[in-house]
C-alpha cells in the first residue's frame, strides 16, 4: 500500500515537472506602458494563444528600470524581452539586444516601412533592436473647450498672438482661474521644452547639435531660447512654472478645473475622452477624468503653436519599442517564444488591446492602422485627437532628446535658469561645456 | 585550605576554544561586512579612476585622477558642497535649538505630555514622501497653502501678500524651503536624543540652580547645555552625515532645481549614476562624500574628547 502511495506521488511529481519543463517563461520589462493593468489582458490573451509559453512581467519606474537593466546587462543576464526608447536608452543597451531585421521580419514586414527605418536609425543604423510598438510627439496645447466657448474663444490658436488673445479672454472670464500652464519642474519634460523652441526656429536644429554639426552655441540656439524668455516677459509662462510639476500640478490643474489650458505630449490624448463613453470593462477612458470638478467638460488640444512663426512642429517618433534579450537567441524555444510574443504585440491582438485603448496614446506602427477615436464623442475633442495624430504624421521636426542623458539633463537646466532670469548666452555655454567634456 | 586547581594549560584550551566561538559567531557579519561593506568601497574607489557607463565593464577605461579634476572644477559641484554646509549649519542649529526647548518643556511631565512628545516624533514616522508630498501642496505657486494663505485678505492687512511666488521655483527661496521641510521632518528625533540626555541631569542639579536663583537662560547655559555634550556629539555628527547624504527630500521637492540651486553631493550623483550613465564620474563624488563624512566626524569627535578633558 505504502509503495503504491509512494508511485502514485512520484507519478504526479514528474508530471508536474515535467509539464513544468515544457513551458517556456519569457520576462518581459518595462516602464508605463504597457501598465500593470494592460499586463493582465495582455498576460491572460497571449498565454490562451501560446499555453507552452508563460509571460512574467514587470512593470517599473524609469530611472529604477534604468539602474536594473544596468545591473543585469552588467552580470550577464537581463529580462528575456524589455521595452526601449530611442535616444539615450537604446544607445546605451544595444550591445545588449538581439538584431531582429532577420528573425522578426515576418513581423516588421507588417509595420510602416517608415517606422521600421526609424526604428533601424536609432538602433545605430547597422540593426533594428528594437520593433516599434506605436509611435507619439511633444508638445500639445491641451484645453478646456467649454472655458473657451464661455470666453468667446471661436478659433483655435495657431499662432504666438493668437495664444496670448486666447489667455487675456481667458485671464477676463475667469480671473482665479490659471490661463496657461506649463510646467518646468522636471528635466524629462524641460529637455522637450527646449528641444521644441529649438526646432522651432529650425526643423532638426537639436539633433544637428547631437550630432555635432552646430554648437550649442549657435545664434539659432540664442534665438530659440530668447522665444522662451519673450514668453515669459509677456507673462504667458509664469515664472511659478519653474516649481510646478506636469504630472500631477501642471495636468491637476487642467482637470481639476484650475486652469484653461495646458503643455504635455500627444500621449495624454485620453483626457480628451468624453465621461459619457466607457470602456470596455466599464471605465473611463481615462482616470485623470474621474470624479473631477471639469466632469461635464469638455477638453480638446492642438499643436503649440511656433512661437519663432510659421507653422507647428512637433518632436517624437517612435515611443515605446520591443527589444528582445540577446542571450534568448542562445535558446531556440525561447528565442521562438520571444519572437511570438513580438508578433502578438506588434500585429496580434496585444496590438489591438494596447494601441486600440486611448489611454496609452499610442499610434499603431502596423500598416493602414488607425488611433481609436470611438472615446471622442464631442466635435472638439475628437479634433484635438486628429489634431494629435495629423500632427505626429506630418509635422515632425525631430526625434525627442538626444543620445549623451547628461547634455538632456543641462538642457533641461538651461530652460529653468532662462525662465528664472539667467543669461542664455551662459546657459547655452553650459550646454555645450557638458557636451564637450564627456564624462 | 586546599583548594583544586585546574590542570596547567587548561585555562589557555578553555580561551582558545572560547576566542574561536567568538570567531564563529562573528563570521556571517564578517562576510557580510565584507561583501557588501568592504569590497563596495573597493569597488567604488577603484571605478572612480575608470570612465565607464555602469553597464559593461569591458568598456570601462582607465583615466587617473581625470574625474576628480572634472569634479573639482565643476562649479555645480562646488555648489552643492556649498548648498550642503548650508544644509548642515542651519538644520543642526535649528534643529538642536528646537528639539531640546521641546524636551525641556516636556521633561517636567505636566498634564499632556505623552501627547506633545507622540506629536512631534510623527514626522519622523512619516515616509520622506509624505513629507514631500505635503509640502509640495504646501508651496505650490498657484493654488497652494502658503501662498493662499499670503494672498488671502488676512495676508493682505499684514502686507505680505508681496511675498508670495514659488517657493521651489525661485533659486533665491528653494533652498530654504527644503530646509524647512527637512527641520518639521526631523525635529522630533533631536527633541527625543535630548529627553534622553536630559535623564542624565538629576533633579537635584536642577533644585541646586533653582536655589542659586538661577532662571531660565542661566540654567540652560550653564548647567544644562555643558551637561548635554555627549547627546550634542550624537546630534551633531547624526545632522553632518546627514546632510552630506541628504537625497530624498531635494529629489522629491525638487530634483536639484531650479537649474542647480538645490544641487547636494548626493541628488548630482544620482544624476550622474541613474540618469547620466556616468558611474566612473559619479563613483568619484561617492569618495569624497565618504572622506568628507569621515573628516568632519573625526573633527567633531576630537572637539567632543577636548571639552570632556576640560
Amino acid at each position: 500500500m505504502k509503495k503504491m502511495a509512494l508511485s502514485v506521488v512520484l507519478a504526479a511529481l514528474v508530471a508536474f515537472s515535467l509539464s513544468a519543463a515544457d513551458k517556456v517563461v519569457l520576462t518581459w520589462w518595462t516602464w508605463t506602458l504597457p501598465t500593470q493593468e494592460d499586463f493582465v489582458v495582455l498576460k491572460k490573451g497571449f498565454e490562451a494563444k501560446y499555453p507552452n509559453i508563460e509571460l512574467q512581467p514587470s512593470v517599473n519606474q524609469m530611472d529604477d528600470y534604468k539602474t536594473k537593466l544596468k545591473v543585469e546587462f552588467s552580470s550577464g543576464t537581463g529580462p528575456d524581452i524589455m521595452s526601449m526608447q530611442p535616444g539615450s536608452m537604446i544607445d546605451q543597451f544595444k550591445p545588449y539586444l538581439l538584431d531582429l531585421t532577420a528573425p522578426a521580419k515576418a513581423t516588421l514586414d507588417k509595420l510602416e516601412p517608415a517606422i521600421v527605418a526609424e526604428a533601424k536609425l536609432r538602433s545605430g543604423g547597422d540593426a533594428v533592436r528594437m520593433a516599434p510598438l506605436g509611435a507619439s510627439s511633444t508638445m500639445f496645447v491641451y484645453y478646456n473647450a467649454t472655458y473657451f466657448k464661455k470666453a468667446g474663444i471661436t478659433k483655435v490658436p495657431s499662432t504666438t498672438a493668437e495664444l496670448l488673445d486666447a489667455a487675456a479672454k481667458l485671464k477676463k472670464t475667469y480671473p482665479d482661474k490659471v490661463p496657461f500652464t506649463l510646467g518646468l519642474k522636471d528635466s524629462w519634460f524641460n529637455g522637450d521644452v527646449f528641444g521644441i523652441f529649438a526646432d522651432q526656429v529650425e526643423k532638426g536644429l537639436l539633433e544637428k547639435a547631437d550630432l555635432g554639426t552646430v554648437k550649442f552655441t549657435d545664434a539659432k540656439f540664442v534665438k530659440a531660447l530668447g522665444n522662451l524668455k519673450g514668453l515669459v516677459d509677456k507673462g504667458l509662462v509664469d515664472k511659478n512654472s519653474v516649481g510646478v510639476a506636469v504630472y500631477e500640478d501642471s495636468i491637476g490643474l487642467l482637470m481639476d478645473g484650475k486652469a484653461a489650458m495646458h503643455v504635455n505630449g500627444g500621449w495624454n490624448v485620453a483626457n480628451l475622452s468624453s465621461t459619457k463613453v466607457k470602456n470596455d470593462a466599464g471605465k473611463l477612458y481615462s482616470d485623470r477624468r474621474e470624479g473631477r470638478a471639469t466632469v461635464d467638460d469638455v477638453f480638446s488640444a492642438f499643436p503649440l503653436p511656433n512661437f519663432n512663426g510659421g507653422s507647428p512642429v512637433v518632436l517624437g517618433g517612435i515611443d515605446i519599442g520591443i527589444a528582445i534579450n540577446k542571450n534568448a537567441a542562445k535558446d531556440p524555444a525561447k528565442l521562438d517564444a520571444a519572437l511570438k510574443l513580438m508578433d502578438y504585440m506588434l500585429a496580434g491582438d496585444g496590438q489591438k488591446f494596447e494601441t486600440g485603448r486611448a489611454g496609452a496614446g499610442l499610434i499603431p506602427s502596423i500598416k493602414g492602422a488607425k488611433m481609436n477615436l470611438t472615446p471622442f464623442v464631442d466635435k472638439e475633442s475628437a479634433d484635438g485627437a486628429n489634431a494629435i495624430v495629423t500632427a505626429t504624421n506630418t509635422m515632425m521636426a525631430g526625434p525627442r532628446g538626444v543620445t549623451n542623458p547628461a547634455v538632456f539633463t543641462q538642457l533641461g537646466v538651461a530652460v529653468q535658469n532662462v525662465v528664472n532670469g539667467k543669461d542664455i548666452a551662459t546657459e547655452l555655454k553650459a550646454i555645450q561645456d557638458v557636451y564637450d567634456k564627456q564624462m | 585550605m586546599a583548594t583544586t586547581r585546574a590542570p596547567a594549560g587548561a585555562f589557555q584550551v578553555l580561551r582558545r576554544k572560547e576566542v574561536l566561538w567568538g570567531y564563529g559567531f562573528l563570521a556571517p557579519i564578517l562576510v557580510l561586512m565584507g561583501l557588501f561593506v568592504v569590497y563596495g568601497l573597493y569597488f567604488v574607489v577603484k571605478i572612480s579612476f575608470f570612465k565607464w557607463d555602469g553597464v559593461d565593464p569591458e568598456t570601462m577605461v582607465f583615466r587617473g585622477f581625470r574625474n576628480y579634476v572634472l569634479l573639482f572644477s565643476d562649479t555645480n559641484f562646488l555648489m552643492a558642497v556649498l548648498n550642503a554646509v548650508i544644509f548642515l549649519v542651519v538644520t543642526v542649529s535649528v534643529q538642536m535649538f528646537a528639539g531640546l526647548m521641546v524636551a525641556l518643556l516636556l521633561r517636567p511631565k505636566l498634564f499632556g505630555h505623552r501627547f506633545f512628545k507622540a506629536l512631534f516624533y510623527i514626522p519622523v514616522a512619516l515616509s520622506t514622501t509624505v513629507i514631500a508630498t505635503t509640502f509640495a501642496a504646501f508651496y505650490e505657486p498657484n493654488f497652494g497653502v502658503l501662498n493662499s494663505v499670503l494672498t488671502s485678505d488676512f495676508g493682505k492687512t499684514l502686507g505680505v501678500s508681496g511675498l508670495a511666488h514659488s517657493w521651489l521655483g525661485d533659486p533665491s527661496t528653494a533652498l530654504g524651503a527644503v530646509i524647512v521641510a527637512n527641520i518639521f521632518q526631523w525635529m522630533g528625533a533631536q527633541m527625543i536624543f535630548y529627553i534622553a540626555g536630559l535623564t542624565t541631569i538629576s533633579d537635584e542639579v536642577f533644585e541646586a540652580a533653582q536655589i542659586d536663583g538661577a532662571g531660565f537662560w542661566p540654567t540652560l547655559t550653564q548647567v544644562v547645555w555643558p551637561s548635554l555634550w555627549p547627546t550634542h556629539t550624537t546630534v551633531i555628527i547624526l545632522g553632518m552625515v546627514g546632510a552630506i547624504k541628504t537625497f530624498d527630500i531635494v529629489w522629491l521637492l525638487t530634483q536639484g532645481g531650479p537649474g542647480n540651486a538645490t544641487q547636494f553631493p548626493a541628488t548630482m550623483l544620482y544624476q550622474s549614476v541613474a540618469q547620466n550613465f556616468q558611474a566612473g564620474y559619479g563613483a568619484s563624488i561617492s569618495v569624497v562624500m565618504i572622506l568628507l563624512c569621515i573628516g568632519l566626524s573625526a573633527v567633531q569627535i576630537s572637539f567632543n574628547n577636548r571639552k570632556r578633558e576640560a
